[in-house]
């Protein structure tokens, strides 16, 4: 076997580039713009199986009714059920590293939301925490019209 | 709502009060349509300097469409695609095909009766277009890093199979048939001759940019002089595309600041 010239090994930096559309669907849409214009969280509600759903869907997972009206808003207050701290940093993180994402479970919810807690640091959090959602001074029309979650 | 449901004949009813003037401006034509069934009938609709006349029966139309009260009533109250229809077979025309394409802006969308004047309320949808870019790195290795290197230094590099003496370019490190080590190299090219290429029309993204792409562009497959077994692909100058035969002569076109990548070629020219 030849030897392997280690001269000819390099590295070639490239950048794939990926446009996309996303599009938020109608349930996503009034969501965002609930956000975005009465700075209100909102979610749908299944009265058969007394269930409220944040964000909202069409359908209820229990009963698979329709649930495409069923709006009702909710408060800017919850708790969390469960976190995870963030350390790594990659490019397109919403913040920079250490952040936390935990799952807020808002009052009167039946299902957790998403979002970045702060206001805390990463050693003091645990589940159980209340928290308040903070929104962003500049909408963007995504869920980052909640800037954050910080401690109630 | 009213007395009066949506019916075929509403629709025709209605529409001189549809016309989009706009769309109508310039444009002469005579419609027919064939409604079959029950709440059907036939209506010719006339345009002529802007202005539109319907009326019933069929009076010499360019052009007839055919198709059944419930499908006519459905496509006019976008309850079911054009498109869909005529390629299901539900819709047929007959006669001048090409003034079909003006008549969909001619008409203002249908109204039932009692919904006439209500603007049509359309619900803010939310989309996010983006570019997601992903910075990459991709490590040669010595029997791809040797190739690269050599497109620095204008030379092309394919590699020899021991076993079956066929050539590989760009070179691998191992015969794809034989599946022996391969370590000889030799210098091809780097003219040669166009065996095929592929003319893309659509305009895709570029995925290294996200940039669409200029189009036509063709990626092509050359055999360069000296090869044995294998093309090599790269892209034919778009200005080369109208003549582009199989056996045409070819040449690398260099880029300027060579790196030691795929792009030191800009791509292949037609030697005249």
């Amino acid at each position: 076997m030849a030897e392997i010239n280690k001269d000819d090994c390099f590295v070639v930096k490239g950048k794939l580039a990926l446009p996309y559309q996303y599009f938020a669907g109608r349930m996503g849409s009034r969501f965002i713009i609930a956000l975005r214009d009465r700075k209100k969280i909102t979610g749908v509600r299944c009265e058969r199986c007394d269930r409220v759903f944040v964000p909202p869907r069409q359908t209820c997972e229990g009963c698979q009714g329709d649930l495409s009206e069923a709006w009702v808003d909710l408060d800017d207050t919850g708790t969390v059920t469960g976190f995870t701290v963030i350390r790594y940093k990659e490019p397109h993180q919403p913040c920079e590293p250490p952040y936390i994402l935990a799952l807020v479970q808002l009052d009167g919810a039946d299902t957790p939301l998403v979002h970045i807690v702060r206001g805390i640091e990463p050693e003091a959090m645990e589940v159980g925490l209340r928290v308040k959602a903070v929104f962003a001074d500049q909408t963007t029309s995504t869920i980052m019209d909640i800037s954050h979650f910080a401690p109630a | 709502m009213t007395d009066q449901e949506a019916s075929v004949k509403h629709v025709f009813q209605t529409m001189e009060s549809r016309v989009n003037a706009e769309a109508a401006a310039g444009l002469t034509a005579s419609y027919g349509y064939r409604i079959t069934g029950e709440n059907g009938g036939e209506w010719t609709v006339t345009v002529k300097d802007g202005s539109v006349k319907v009326i019933e029966g069929l009076h010499d139309p360019q052009v007839v469409t055919t198709a059944s009260d419930q499908d006519f009533l459905a496509l006019n109250l976008g309850a079911l695609d054009a498109m869909t229809a005529f390629s299901a077979g539900r819709i047929q025309v007959e006669g001048n095909m090409n003034l079909l394409g003006p008549a969909a802006r001619l008409f203002k969308k249908y109204m039932p009766p009692g919904m006439e004047g209500v603007e049509e309320q359309r619900e803010e949808l939310i989309r996010l277009n983006q570019i997601l870019s992903i910075p990459q790195t991709f490590s040669t290795g010595p029997i791809m890093g040797k190739f690269l290197k050599g497109l620095k230094d204008k030379r092309i590099l394919a590699n020899v199979c021991p076993q079956c003496g066929r050539y590989q370019v760009p070179p691998r490190e191992v015969c794809a048939m034989c599946r022996v080590r391969v370590t000889e190299f030799r210098e091809i090219g780097p003219e040669g001759a166009l065996t095929i290429a592929d003319i893309a029309y659509y305009a895709s993204p570029d995925p290294l940019t996200g940039e669409t792409r200029e189009t036509p562009y063709a990626a092509a497959h050359f055999m360069l002089d000296g090869c044995v077994g294998g093309t090599f692909w790269h892209e034919l100058n778009p200005a080369d595309i109208p003549r582009a035969r199989p056996g045409a002569r070819v040449r690398p076109v260099w880029a300027e600041n060579r790196t030691g990548s795929i792009n030191d070629i800009l791509h292949f020219e037609i030697v005249d």
